[in-house]
Order: C-alpha cells, then sequence, then structure tokens
C-alpha cells in the first residue's frame, strides 16, 4: 500500500513540478531556441519560485493562497506574457480566444474539425519530430547519458522515501508544521519568528494544485531536490566546458557520492573537538570503527542525506550554480535573458534559504576577480548586475518584513543571540559570533574546532584546479575565464572546509560548506576530464582518443565500484531511520486514510505532532500519561478513535525540552506499561499496525462512550 | 411586360393574393420580388408556372394586378382590447410567479411539519447532507443553461407556429442535456478522486442525487415550456408523499426515500411535458418538423441564452459554494473542502422568502412589459415616436416604485416569519435563529435577494427584447463581482462573509440591468424592431 501512495505522490510532484516550470512558461514565454532545454527549466525554476513567493506572500496575509487563486495566476502570467508577445492588450487576447474557443467548438459539432484525426496528426508529427531530431548517433548516445544520470540520481535519492514514511531528517518535521501554519493563514511562527518561506510557498502550490499528501509530499520532495540539484551541476559542468561529456561526468560524480566506507577515501572524515591529537586518531581509524558519537564526521554521507530529504538549504543550492552561470553569460552576451535568469534565481534563493546568498555573492565575487584578470569584463555591465543582485536579493527577502510585525505579536527580543533567530544565524554564521560577542548561553560553533581530512583525493583535486588555473593563461578565448572561475571557486570552499581547523574566519559553518564544495569538486572533475582530453586530441597518435576514453571509462567502472549499497546497515540505519521510525509515520498515513478527519486521537512521543495538525488530534506521550488513568471506563478524550503509538526499540532521537523530564525510553516503558493495564480492564484495544520498532495501539469506542468521553471532558 | 394567356393569369392572381396578403400593400416590385422568393419561387417556376420570363416579371403583374384592384386587401386593424380587472391580472401574474416558487415553499414545509422533503430531510446528519447540498447544486447549475436553451428554443418555434419543430427541438436539447449531464459525472468522478472533496461514499450519494435533480430540473423546463407548471405541485406533492410512505411506512433510509420520490417526480414531470409536446405537434400550433436546424445552429442560436441560464444559477449558488468551502471562523470542523453550515444554510432558506413573495412581482411586471409593447407600437406613428418612448419610461418608473413598496414589505414579512418560526418547538432551530451567522447572513441575503429581483425584473424586459447579450454582460460582471468579493471576505474575514459577494453582486447587476434598459427604453422603436 505505501509503495502505492509513494508511487502517487511521485507523480503528483513531477506533474506540479512540470505544470509550475515547464507548461505555464512555455505557454507563457515564446520559446528562446539559443538557450538548451536545462538552461531555460533553471531560468523558470529561479524565476518561478521567486514568482509564487511573493504571490503566496500576498494572498496568505489574507488567507486567500488555494488552487483557485493559484490557477488564476498562472493564467493571468500565461495571459499577460501572450499579449506582450503578440503586442495586443490582454483583454483583446481574451476576447480573441474566445471567440476562436467558440468557432473551434461550432466547427467541432459541425464534424469540420476532426479532432481524432488532428490529435493523430499531432502525434504522428511529434513522432517524426522526435525521430529527426535524434537521428543523430552522437544525440542518442547524450540523450541516453542525460537519461542515465537523472535515473541513477533518481534511484539513489528515492530510496530513502520508498524505504520509509519517516521524514529522513529532523528539520524536515519542522518544515512540514510551517507548512500547516502557513495553511492557516499565519506567515511567522509564533515561536520561532520570521523565516524565510520559499520553499514552503512551492509545497504548498504543489499541495493545492494535485492535492498531494502533505506528509508524502514532505517525505519525498527532497529527493526531486537531489535530483535537480545533480543537474544543476551537470549542466554546470557541460556549460562550463562546453562538452556534454564533462556534464555527464560530473553527474554522474555528484549522483553517485554517498558517502560511507567506500567513498570515505573522497572527503575524509570531520571531527568537532579541541584535541588535536583525538582529531588524528579519529582520522585515522577504520571507517566502521568510528565511533557513532563522533557524530556526522561522514561529510559526504550527510550531503547525501540531506540530497534526499526536503531542506530548503538544499532547494535554493540546486539554484546556486544556475545563477553563477546566468551572471558569467551576461557579461558576454549582456542579453536581458540572461540578466532576469541571475536575478530570478538569486531572489528565489533568498526567498528559500538566506544562507545560501553568501556562498552565492562569494561566487559572483569569484566571477569579478576573474573577468578582472582576463580583462574579460564588458564596461557597463557591473553597475547593471550589481544593481539587479541587490534588488534580487531585496526582492527576495521580503520575509523579513516579518520582524516588524512579529514583536508586536508577541514575540521575542529578536536582537538577542538567545532568541530562535539570533542561535540560528551564530550557528550559520560562525564568525558573526566573534563579530558581536554573544552573552552566554548563545549557540555557536565557533569556540569548538572541526578537524577534516586532507585525503589524497582532495589533494588530486587541488592539482586539477591549479593546472585548469594555469590552462586558462594559455587560452585566449572566453572559456579561459571559465576554468579559472571553477578552479578559484573549488580553492575558496575548500579553504572554508578547513577555516576552522586552520584557525581562519570561519564564513559559513562547515556542514553547510561541504555541499557546494562537493558540487564544485565534481564539476571541477568535469570540466579537468575534458581538458585532459582535449590535451590528448594534440598528442599525433591515432591510438591516443580512444585510449583515453578506455582510462576515463575504467576509472568510472572504479569510481563505480565504490559506490556503497544503500542497504548496508551503516548507511540504512543513517539516512532511513535517522529520525524517527517509519512505522510511526506510516500509522499517521493510513489512519489519516481510513477515518474521517477529526474523529480520531493520536498519542505519540512527538515527532507526529505536525502530521496530525488539521487531520486528528495529537497528545504528546509525556501529557497522556499524567492525565489519563488506564483504568477509567472510559478515557475522556472525545473522540471515537485513539491510537498509541509505542516504540518497542526506543528510537535515540530525544526532543531537548522533554528529555530533562524523561527520557525517551523511560516514556515508551511507561506507555507500554499503560496500554497494558488498559488492556486488563478494557476489550476495545486491538493493534492496529505493527513492524519490528513500533506496535501502534488502536482503542475503538461506541457513540455513547465518545459522549460520555464529551462530557466528561468538559467538566 | 406581356399579356398572359387565362391559365397563368389565374396562377399569378392566386399566388399574388398570397403576397399581398403577407406583405400587406407593397411598396415596389423589389418587395413582391423578395416575397416570391421567400414562398419558393425561382425563376424556373415563373416561367412555367406564370408565364414570365423571370420573377421580377412576375412581380411586375402583381403589381399591376394590385394598382387595378383586382387583389383583395383588408388594413389589419387595432387588436381588441380585453377588458380585465387590474387586480384580477395581477392575482393571476402574481400567482403564475409563485408557482416558480412554490415547490420551495412545499419542501419547506412538509420538511418541518412531517420531516421529509424531496431531497432531503430535517435529520439528516450533515456528513450526508454536505453531499446532498452538492448534488443540488451541481445538478442545478449544470442544467440550467440547458434548461434555458430547451425553453427559449422551444417557444421560438411555438411562437411561428411551428408545433412540430417545438417539440423536436425541446426534445432533441432536452436528450443532449441529460447526456451532457451524465457525461460531466466521469469528470466530477476524477476531480473527486485526485481532490478528495468528498469521500467515495458521499460521493456517490452526490452524484445520485445529482443525477436525479438534473432529470428533474431540465423536465421541468419541458413543464414549464408548455404551460404546465400548476402541474408542478401536484407532481411534488404524490412525490414528497412518496418519499414520506416510503421513509415512515417502510422505514426506509433517507436517502433510498429520496431517490424513490425524485425517481416518480422524473417519470411524471417528464410525462408532464411529452405530453403538451406531442399535443402541440398534432395541433395547436400546427405543423410536424420540416427541415429540423442542425447541431450546430441549434448550438449557435441558443449560446447565449445558454451561457444566461449557466450564469444565473452560478450567482445563485455561489456565496453557498464559498460558505461551505471556506474554513474562517467556522462554528464546526469541516473535515472536508464541502462541507455544509446548516446555520449558514438557515439563513439563506429564510431570506428566500423575499423570492417567493417578490416573483410573482417580476412577473406581472415582464408579462406587462410584453404584452404592452405591439399594441403600443401599433398605435404609435413612425414620425411621432416620442410619446411611444414617454409611455414605457412611465411604465417602467411604475413598475420600479411598486417593486421597491413590495420589496420593503417582503423584507418585512420575512422579519415577521423569523420571529414567528422562534416560538416553533424546535430546540435546535431556536438554537440556529439565536446564532449571530444566521441573523447576519438572513438580512444581507434578504437585501440582497430584493436588491436581485429589482435586477431581473430588468433583466426579463432585456430578455423579453431578445438583449440576451447585454443580460449576458450584466450578470457575467455580477458572478464576477459575487465571486471575487464574497471569496476574498469568506477566506479572510469570516466564511459566512461570502454573502455580501451576493449584495455587491446583486448591486453590480441591478446598476448594469438598470443602466442597460434605460438605454434600450430610449430607443425602444429600434430595439422593438430589431428584437423580432
Amino acid at each position: 500500500m505505501y509503495w502505492l501512495m509513494s508511487i502517487d505522490t511521485v507523480i503528483r510532484i513531477a506533474f506540479a513540478m512540470t505544470f509550475f516550470f515547464v507548461i505555464v512558461p512555455a505557454l507563457a514565454l515564446s520559446r528562446r531556441e539559443t538557450a538548451t532545454v536545462l538552461e531555460r527549466f533553471f531560468w523558470n525554476f529561479g524565476v518561478g519560485i521567486i514568482l509564487i513567493t511573493l504571490v503566496g506572500q500576498i494572498f496568505t496575509l489574507a488567507n486567500l493562497f488555494s488552487i483557485v487563486t493559484l490557477l488564476l495566476t498562472a493564467g493571468v502570467i500565461i495571459l499577460l506574457g501572450r499579449s506582450a508577445d503578440r503586442g495586443v492588450p490582454p483583454w483583446t487576447l481574451v476576447k480573441q480566444s474566445s471567440e476562436t474557443a467558440f468557432l473551434a467548438v461550432l466547427n467541432i459539432f459541425d464534424g469540420r474539425v476532426n479532432v481524432r484525426r488532428r490529435i493523430r496528426r499531432r502525434y504522428r508529427r511529434t513522432i517524426a519530430a522526435l525521430r529527426q531530431k535524434t537521428d543523430s548517433r552522437a544525440v542518442r548516445l547524450q540523450l541516453a547519458g542525460w537519461i542515465g544520470v537523472v535515473g541513477v540520481a533518481g534511484g539513489l535519492r528515492l530510496y530513502r522515501p520508498f524505504a520509509s514514511a519517516n521524514l529522513g531528517f529532523s528539520d524536515t518535521y519542522v518544515h512540514l508544521y510551517l507548512l500547516k501554519l502557513l495553511e492557516e493563514g499565519r506567515q511567522v511562527d509564533p515561536q520561532w519568528g520570521p523565516y524565510p518561506r520559499g520553499m514552503h510557498f512551492l509545497l504548498m502550490s504543489i499541495h493545492h494544485l494535485t492535492n498531494v499528501d502533505q506528509i508524502l509530499l514532505m517525505n519525498f520532495f527532497g529527493a526531486f531536490v537531489g535530483v535537480l540539484m545533480t543537474l544543476a551541476v551537470a549542466d554546470t559542468a557541460r556549460r562550463l566546458s562546453r562538452s556534454v561529456v564533462a556534464g555527464l561526468v560530473a553527474g554522474f560524480l555528484f549522483a553517485t557520492l554517498i558517502g560511507g566506507a567506500s567513498q570515505y577515501f573522497v572527503m575524509g572524515g570531520a571531527f568537532a573537538t579541541n584535541d588535536a591529537s583525538l582529531a588524528t586518531s579519529l582520522a585515522g581509524l577504520p571507517y566502521a570503527e568510528v565511533p557513532r558519537a563522533a557524530g556526522e564526521f561522514d561529510f559526504a554521507l550527510t550531503d547525501f542525506q540531506r540530497q534526499t530529504s526536503t531542506l530548503s538549504q538544499e532547494l535554493a543550492i540546486v539554484l546556486l550554480f544556475p545563477a553563477a552561470m546566468f551572471l558569467i553569460n551576461f557579461f558576454r552576451s549582456r542579453e536581458r535573458w540572461d540578466l532576469i535568469g541571475f536575478a530570478g534565481c538569486t531572489a528565489a534563493i533568498a526567498a528559500v534559504h538566506s544562507g545560501v546568498v553568501f556562498p552565492l555573492i562569494l561566487m559572483c565575487a569569484v566571477i569579478l576577480l576573474v573577468l578582472m584578470i582576463h580583462r574579460s569584463l564588458t564596461p557597463g555591465t557591473l553597475r547593471r548586475v550589481l544593481l539587479t543582485g541587490t534588488v534580487a536579493v531585496l526582492i527576495g527577502s521580503t520575509w523579513i518584513l516579518g520582524f516588524i510585525v512579529y514583536p508586536y505579536a508577541g514575540g521575542k527580543n529578536l536582537t538577542s543571540p538567545q532568541s530562535s533567530v539570533g542561535g540560528t544565524v551564530l550557528y550559520y554564521f560562525p564568525f558573526v559570533g566573534k563579530l558581536i560577542r554573544p552573552e552566554g548561553g548563545a549557540v555557536t560553533t565557533d569556540d569548538t574546532r572541526v578537524f577534516v581530512t586532507l585525503t589524497p583525493f582532495l589533494i588530486a583535486c587541488i592539482v586539477l584546479a591549479i593546472a585548469l588555473a594555469v590552462v586558462s593563461f594559455r587560452n585566449r578565448d572566453n572559456h579561459r575565464v571559465n576554468l579559472l572561475w571553477i578552479s578559484l571557486l573549488f580553492v575558496m570552499f575548500l579553504i572554508g572546509h578547513f577555516a576552522s581547523m586552520l584557525r581562519l574566519p570561519q564564513i559559513v559553518e562547515q556542514r553547510r560548506n561541504s555541499q557546494w564544495l562537493i558540487m564544485s569538486m565534481t564539476i571541477l572533475i568535469g570540466v579537468a576530464i575534458v581538458e585532459i582530453g582535449s590535451f590528448v586530441r594534440f598528442i599525433p597518435t591515432r591510438r591516443a582518443v580512444p585510449a583515453a576514453a578506455s582510462v576515463l571509462s575504467l576509472l568510472l567502472i572504479l569510481w563505480t565500484i565504490r559506490v556503497p549499497r544503500l542497504t548496508d546497515p551503516l548507511i540504512h540505519d543513517r539516512i532511513v531511520n535517522y529520525s524517527g521510525w517509519g512505522g510511526s509515520a506510516l500509522a499517521v498515513l493510513n489512519i489519516e486514510r481510513r477515518f474521517d478527519p477529526y474523529t480520531w486521537t493520536l498519542v505519540s512521543y512527538g515527532q507526529e505532532f505536525p502530521m496530525v495538525l488539521r487531520r486528528g488530534f495529537h497528545l504528546p506521550a509525556a501529557d497522556f500519561l499524567d492525565r489519563y488513568d488506564p483504568t477509567l471506563p472510559v478515557i475522556p478524550i472525545p473522540t471515537p478513535q485513539i491510537f498509541v503509538i509505542v516504540e518497542k526499540t526506543p528510537h535515540p532521537f530525544q526532543i531537548n525540552t522533554w528529555s530533562e523530564k524523561f527520557s525517551r525510553a523511560e516514556l515508551e516503558q511507561r506507555l507500554q506499561t499503560w496500554i497494558h493495564l488498559y488492556q486488563a480492564t478494557h476489550r476495545n484495544l486491538r493493534v492496529f499496525l505493527e513492524d519490528k520498532n513500533v506496535r501502534v495501539y488502536q482503542i475503538e469506542r461506541t457513540p455513547e462512550e465518545v459522549e460520555r468521553a464529551s462530557r466528561e471532558a468538559r467538566q | 411586360m406581356t399579356v398572359l394567356p387565362v391559365t397563368h393569369n389565374a396562377a399569378i392572381q392566386q399566388i399574388g393574393q398570397t403576397v399581398i396578403h403577407r406583405v400587406g400593400i407593397p411598396k415596389d416590385r423589389w418587395e413582391i420580388t423578395a416575397q416570391l422568393e421567400v414562398l419558393g419561387y425561382r425563376d424556373i417556376d415563373a416561367r412555367e408556372r406564370l408565364g414570365c420570363r423571370d420573377l421580377f416579371e412576375a412581380a411586375d403583374h402583381i403589381l399591376a394586378l394590385f394598382h387595378a384592384g383586382e387583389l383583395g386587401f383588408v388594413p389589419e386593424g387595432e387588436d381588441p382590447v380585453r377588458r380585465i380587472n387590474p387586480v384580477l391580472l395581477f392575482l393571476r401574474h402574481y400567482l403564475a410567479g409563485l408557482m416558480f416558487s412554490l415547490p420551495m415553499v412545499l419542501q419547506g414545509v412538509t420538511m418541518l411539519l412531517w420531516g421529509y422533503g424531496l431531497w432531503g430531510a430535517i435529520d439528516l446528519d450533515v456528513r450526508t447532507g454536505s453531499a446532498i447540498a452538492l448534488g443540488f447544486i451541481a445538478s442545478y447549475i449544470v442544467t440550467s443553461g440547458f434548461a434555458w436553451a430547451v425553453v427559449s428554443r422551444g417557444l421560438f418555434y411555438f411562437y411561428q407556429k411551428e408545433g412540430g419543430l417545438a417539440r423536436w427541438s425541446a426534445l432533441r436539447m432536452w436528450w443532449i442535456s441529460v447526456r451532457a449531464a451524465v457525461v460531466l459525472a466521469g469528470p466530477a468522478l476524477l476531480f473527486n478522486l485526485i481532490y478528495r472533496v468528498l469521500p467515495m461514499d458521499l460521493f456517490f450519494i452526490a452524484l445520485a442525487y445529482y443525477l436525479m435533480l438534473a432529470l428533474f430540473w431540465l423536465n421541468w423546463s419541458l413543464v414549464y415550456l408548455v404551460g404546465k407548471t400548476h402541474w408542478m405541485l401536484a407532481v411534488l406533492s404524490v412525490s414528497i408523499a412518496a418519499v414520506i410512505a416510503a421513509a415512515r411506512i417502510l422505514g426506509w433510509p433517507v436517502v433510498a426515500s429520496n431517490m424513490i420520490g425524485l425517481l416518480l417526480a422524473d417519470t411524471l414531470t417528464f410525462g408532464v411535458g411529452l405530453l403538451g409536446l406531442n399535443k402541440w405537434a398534432r395541433n395547436g400550433s400546427g405543423k410536424p418538423e420540416v427541415n429540423p436546424p442542425r447541431f450546430t445552429v441549434l448550438v449557435y442560436t441558443t449560446a447565449q441564452v445558454f451561457l444566461y441560464g449557466l450564469l444565473y444559477s452560478v450567482f445563485i449558488f455561489t456565496d453557498r459554494i464559498l460558505a461551505w468551502t471556506g474554513m474562517r471562523g467556522r462554528e464546526d470542523f469541516p473535515p472536508y473542502p464541502f462541507w455544509l453550515n446548516a446555520r449558514y444554510e438557515l439563513g439563506m432558506d429564510l431570506a428566500l422568502i423575499v423570492v417567493v413573495l417578490l416573483a410573482g412581482v417580476v412577473e406581472y411586471s415582464t408579462h406587462q412589459f410584453s404584452a404592452r409593447l405591439v399594441p403600443s407600437q401599433k398605435r404609435a406613428k413612425s414620425a411621432a415616436l416620442q410619446p411611444f418612448l414617454d409611455e414605457f419610461r412611465r411604465f417602467y418608473r411604475r413598475h420600479t416604485a411598486v417593486l421597491c413598496i413590495c420589496a420593503v414589505v417582503a423584507l418585512v414579512s420575512a422579519a415577521a416569519a423569523i420571529r414567528a418560526l422562534g416560538h416553533f418547538p424546535d430546540p435546535r432551530l431556536q438554537e440556529s435563529l439565536a446564532s449571530s451567522t444566521t441573523v447576519r447572513v438572513f438580512w444581507v441575503a434578504a437585501i440582497s435577494y430584493a436588491i436581485f429581483l429589482f435586477a431581473l425584473q430588468r433583466v426579463l424586459m432585456l430578455m423579453t427584447l431578445s438583449r440576451a447579450d447585454l443580460a449576458v454582460h450584466a450578470i457575467a460582471t455580477a458572478v464576477l463581482t459575487n465571486i471575487v468579493v464574497g471569496f476574498i471576505i469568506s477566506r479572510s474575514i469570516h466564511y459566512s462573509g461570502s454573502v455580501f459577494g451576493l449584495l455587491a453582486g446583486s448591486i453590480a447587476l441591478a446598476v448594469l440591468a438598470h443602466r442597460n434598459l434605460r438605454r434600450v427604453l430610449g430607443e425602444l422603436d429600434y430595439y422593438y424592431y430589431a428584437a423580432y
């Protein structure tokens, strides 16, 4: 059953993404022939997300966000785009279209137009056009390559949500809660404060358009984002090197960089400690022997896990490299389309996750530096870019306006590092901690050094970067900018990776930095392989090219051998059962499908609270145990159904506020005892769902019992 | 012009007499030629049957015969003026108007007295009630356009004394409508599967009511077309009696009892409609159908009326749809996107008292308008049209004043009815009547309905003059206003605020219809000429 729900969810999300970022733009804008499919997609994606966010912010203020307003907005965008394209006023276009439609209907009724024949003709022509386009063997191979990369990336990233209904990452539960708040028309979390809402508006749009289950949406959307990240990497490598091979290699490497023991050689380990000798000894241990208490020491695995979960940072990162590529293209072409693409992606990044604006700014700074080094900066472009970029960031950051209202709505003092927002800023950007000297209690990683390993793989990448930088000075065309840019970019992110260890100012927290470091590294490798290939062509031997191709194939095969199995317990436990047991989430899914809304109450440790919102009622296990005596004839909860989730194996994840009172294991033990006592005195208890970690009990009551429970609850 | 043989002379005299009967005093040869062509004559007929070179020569002969006084001509006299007591006339049309709303009244009364109506029962749970409400609204909206088209085209042929064609067009459009209503259930099912508006059990209940009620509304249009509206009352009485019997005596559930009642009502109404149409085809209006129009022509000629009917029903139900899909400020927990709210519905139902009381007044005014047009036009001299225009302006002002006075009376009566209902011994009813939602909805809806009927009076006058385009424009704007205002208020402030959409839409409709009708009345001679 879960498989069917999952397939349904994947189809719905894919349809929504296609609708928002392919169909609507294709109907609204004339096709840009010079841009590739992926370039157009990322342009639409950036501009689309910021439009959805801006419109969403306005609609949600008045609680008007719904499928009606969503489709209306899409219609208005199509109408305005078409009328601008044809040079006629929108109203005239509406009148013309309606007249044409009416005439078409009359002609169809009159038999003058044979719809079936037209569909068949259109189908034949489409097939013929496709055949013509894929006539060349090279095109077919490229197509197969792209499909292969998407397939590999999708397969690996969809494994986690298909394997478990669990949301994957603890932050995803928070995002689900924020999504539910937005649906209530609340743009600011009363406890947390304002936050960037780009991803939430996109998720809400997908939900409204397709009615996809929100729990499943949160579980699967991250995998889509992971695939888009892979495509962003592949497309950037292709554009930088002007070679599809580079794109496919980079895409494949990124898609298959999972982490774990077999790929530990790539990034090595990362250990947060102030004891250098301890860090050295930990780094020297084999992967399986590194104590789990060392935390997220495998950055590659953490990054992969994040690529399978719904997280706003990863969504923003999708647009990071496309934004930079639009900027590089604008400096060359000075075309408005590229500038809008850059602005759209920048604004979308700011709207989705403000933290990702920092690497974008750094990337843009490197672009300017490279252009200046190679004297390729076109006069008059810099001012436009600076102005556009600033305006885009401001537009994307309109969520900050919430800070004006928040204090008047009972919000905390936001300037304090102790507040949620302040604490996050300090966590995310450790250098800020040094600037503002937080008073005690603020969350900051600045004090603890993070030791990372300089692996031979990274050394090889540094060598490649230096080589590419040198080659860039030998070239005379625009290509040199690309080579120098990706080299410097990789080195810059690598310095960030080692910043804590080298006691350098840490601009962005290391675990966040590692995601774009890996992206730049795989792009660098893809570009470098093509550059090496171009050197090989100059070797005056016929066998040089086949030999180089063979070496590349061998390397890829070797790499593929090192790709770990996702069913490996070390990886499976990490990516599938990281924040909770799948059985609990699956129980919620089954309950909400089987019973009418608001007719059931769920008792669980706590993480299921956002899943239950607006569907049923939730009671945290600690409160439930405090308030309800199992020997009472009727538990005074006024719903016909009560479900109690008991973890047979208590999950290690703990909610901080409760862990001070009880450990999760203690709570689960008490809950099981409560059930036993209830079972001894009642006959309406049965097991609703059970797997190896979780048992879900169902208490079913008669209408009379519910009536009595309602009376007692009122008293 | 040549001299014709005797046989041809007789033939041309006979045809000439027919032409003079149809055109009156002929203006010139061209008019006669045109009329000959209308009668189906061709040049070859002129040569073979009339001995003329072509139709023009035949027209010359006819004109000469007319000038010679050989073709009889009797000028059309004044229409006989039947003196009817104005009070009786008013009562007759008021009752005819009331007939539209009597089924609603009957349904309300039987619900209160015996607990059952044709679609619904007083003890229904909200869950089933929501499904029935959805089926009811969907059936009304889907069939409304078709019903208007059926009536409009049927009457068009009936007034042309083409009874056969009237029957043919009515039954053909009825059958198309039934198929369209059934086919639309498919996409609705798919939509519900994707969007889960209702769980499947409720959806199928909604679907059953939708299909039965769609048939009922379409049959009602046939009954109205053949002028047997009074039969509706009898049919409804029998059907509701069947529902009550099934529920009370046989102990059937409400849905099954309603289905039996609706099935009976559908059969009986169709029977009444069909009998009436058969009568039209047999005698009365005359000929059997000859050369019926193509489907495309049927669509084209009824498109505007269809659109008007569709928009009309959308306008009527927009506020309910918005309220029952809204979540803001609800007193209950709506578990599904569409969930009936009894308090809102009660307020709207009570406001319908205004509609019941005023519908007859509107019917009377509209009838008087169309009844006066022809005699007044005949009295008017083409050189002096001002008295004709002034007469209708005065008529308009007088009837506007009457309607305004009646609206005030209707509002007061509705308020009195609510007060009286407060004494009805039903605690749930009393609780609902005391709620601020019901009271607010009642007052706003009652005022809206009064304004709406004011607008409807003007819209129907425009329709009398075949200005469906102006009516469509006005009601489309009103629907848009209704949706926008209702949507914003029901989502931003309170779900029951959707009733303000009805108010805003009614005002927009009244203003536009008033403006359009004033313009038409200013050039009534032209619009009258263009209408027929």
